[in-house]
């Protein structure tokens, strides 16, 4: 037995159900539609990994061994998450690169679409600007709901003339119909009908679905690079960096103070602030602690500027403790403004020092709404 | 706004489901099951997602957005005076980026056509335009952005949406620009994914309307650059 997900919300009338009626089954059945819908169908995606050329100056992507980090944690209805990756194009002769891809502990690929490590992936050739995806899709359904800290690695083997990852990223696949039974968030649709008693445990199960579509929907914010093993100083490391032991911007390879935007689920109005995880990767040159700092601030976009909501601006100081030259993740819970329609997000570092440099590979929110 | 009606524009709290408030063989109540109805109604509308973000490129001028990727792309076709301005750059990663696939929700009811329409994507880009003036003609910039029904650029897959901002020299300055990617019909379903691992009393794929979404960047300034410092890509409910 199965019950199907719709591909689109309900336009149920709150008037169908009221005190002294009886529930009626059609109302019933459109409530069914709504917790498959939200659980079942408008999964999530994560933010991706984005990994340009790096600018003149800087070590070359080509023929650089690097890994990329995409934080993913799976909502409670996925079954299946579909991966997507792009290569670099190159004219180079042998261009290529093998692509293991790890995954959270639960996971397993249905079909890894060449991304096992073994296969030799060439690069699409230069002035052709049609991307070509290699397409992974992987089991999740092992994979604990709500996990903060799972992420999925991509280790990227270049030859020395291998161009690299362009891009990554992560969606969970919408259901067709869930498989009724305890493990999986949804009401029996066929439970609901004329002449049948709406018993106990269906409305136990509805308010189970509810839940499930609150607390197990996360949001990824993420701003996602790669990471290598280049132990290269300031001036050409291929990573996002930070030398300098005061506060300030972090080198992002071109971009100048750059912020981010997004629009945060707000549940419960614009007086409670959500609840997230703040993930860094990072990889400090010795044994000196460092910080970064993730400033969130809500409010809206007006005439092509920002415009601040009177919360100000949240601050969350992380603490990275000193490395000596291993990446490594840390998390810190973060909370988020909501009394603006938007939130904007930006990033600042502290350092090691001169002659040492703080690299990162990624900075992520994800939502954490208990 | 949210498609299903509802008693509060917030998710009302109430107990778990376990913790003992829906005993053996009670009634469900009318109100428990407006509630529900509710803050379901509420979560289809609030439960958006986060596309993408990207950092930089930073500086961009006509030799890295034109001259360089248009040489680089014998393969495409250079079209002067497109109002869409969707030829004015080839699309390839020096000039643009993209994001996806994301398999769209319908979460809004349209009368015209009628049926249901997803949820608006929304780019935001943070850039700077210079005032740079070449020979009496003021520079500008213009961040173009589409949604696509393919990960291919758009000058070959389907366009469903697409739009663009622009800025010149005497309006030199920063700039958080909005680009809203509102469908103006319904779309249907055109790619089957795979959802579940095994096939066992349930079906092992799905029909979705996948997208993709490309934000492009033009600039013919040649000494003093502008900047395209983030994009960030994200559905909203407004």
């Amino acid at each position: 037995m199965s019950t199907p997900v719709p591909q689109a919300a309900s336009a149920f009338a709150l008037a169908t159900v009221r005190t002294g009626r009886s529930v009626r089954t059609g109302g019933l059945t459109r409530l069914v539609d709504e917790g498959a819908f939200v659980v079942g169908h408008n999964l999530h995606k994560t933010g991706e990994a984005q990994i340009p050329l790096r600018p003149a100056g800087r070590t070359v992507l080509e023929g650089l061994a690097h890994r990329v980090q995409i934080p993913y944690v799976r909502s409670e209805g996925a079954q299946v998450a579909r991966l997507a990756v792009e290569l670099h194009g190159s004219d180079e002769l042998a261009d290529s690169q093998t692509i293991a891809v790890s995954l959270p502990s639960g996971a397993s690929m249905i079909d890894d679409g060449g991304l096992d490590g073994s296969t030799v992936l060439y690069n699409p050739a230069g002035g052709r600007t049609t991307p070509r995806e290699l397409v992974a899709w992987i089991d999740v359904s092992g994979v604990t709901a709500g996990t903060l800290t799972d992420v999925v690695q991509l280790t990227v083997t270049p030859t020395s003339k291998g161009a690299g990852v362009a891009r990554a990223s992560i969606m969970e696949s919408p259901l067709a119909a869930f498989t009724v039974g305890g493990s999986e968030p949804c009401v029996d649709g066929a439970a609901v009908r004329t002449g049948r008693l709406v018993v106990d445990g269906w409305a136990q199960r509805t308010f189970t679905v509810m839940a499930a579509g609150r607390a197990g929907y996360r949001q990824h914010w993420a701003v996602s690079g790669l990471e290598s093993d280049n132990t290269t100083g300031a001036g050409s490391t291929p990573h996002w960096s930070r030398e300098a032991s005061t506060l300030g911007a972090i080198d992002w390879l071109g971009a100048t103070d750059p912020a981010f935007y997004f629009a945060p689920r707000a549940l419960y109005g614009s007086a409670t602030s959500g609840s997230w995880n703040a993930r860094v990767r990072y990889r400090t040159s010795n044994g000196t602690a460092c910080e970064v700092r993730i400033y969130v601030e809500a409010g809206d976009i007006t005439a092509a500027a920002w415009v601040g909501a009177g919360s100000g601006i949240v601050t969350h100081t992380i603490t990275l403790p000193g490395t000596s030259g291993a990446w490594a993740w840390l998390d810190q819970s973060a909370t988020i403004p909501v009394d603006g329609p938007l939130v904007r997000v930006s990033v600042e570092a502290k350092g090691p020092g001169v002659g040492q440099l703080l690299s990162i590979g990624c900075v992520a929110l994800v939502e954490a709404e208990l | 706004m949210s498609l299903g009606e509802r008693m509060e524009t917030v998710l009302i709290p109430t107990p778990a489901a376990a913790s003992g408030w829906l005993p053996d063989g009670a009634p469900f109540d009318a109100g428990s099951a407006m509630i529900v109805h509710s803050n379901l109604s509420h979560l289809a509308e609030r439960n958006v997602r986060l596309v993408g973000h990207h950092v930089g490129p930073g500086q961009i001028t006509l030799a890295t957005t034109f001259t360089a990727p248009w040489l680089a792309s014998p393969f495409e076709t250079y079209e002067a005076g497109d109002a869409t301005h969707l030829r004015t750059i080839p699309w390839s990663r020096a000039e643009s980026v993209h994001f996806g696939p994301l398999a769209l929700s319908a979460t809004r009811l349209g009368t015209a056509p009628a049926g249901f329409y997803p949820r608006k994507v929304r780019v935001v880009v943070q850039h700077t335009k210079s005032s740079e003036v070449i020979s009496t003609r003021d520079t500008e910039q213009i961040i173009i952005a589409a949604l696509t029904t393919a990960c291919d650029t758009p000058l070959h897959a389907q366009v469903l949406k697409s739009a663009f901002v622009r800025a010149d020299a005497p309006s030199a300055g920063s700039y958080v620009s909005v680009i809203d990617l509102d469908l103006d019909a319904p779309v249907r379903p055109s790619e089957s994914w795979r959802s579940r691992a095994s096939g066992t009393g349930a079906p092992a794929s799905t029909t979705v309307t996948p997208v993709w979404v490309w934000v492009g960047w033009y600039s013919d300034t040649v000494s003093s650059p502008d900047t395209v410092d983030s994009v960030s890509v994200y559905e909203v409910y407004q």
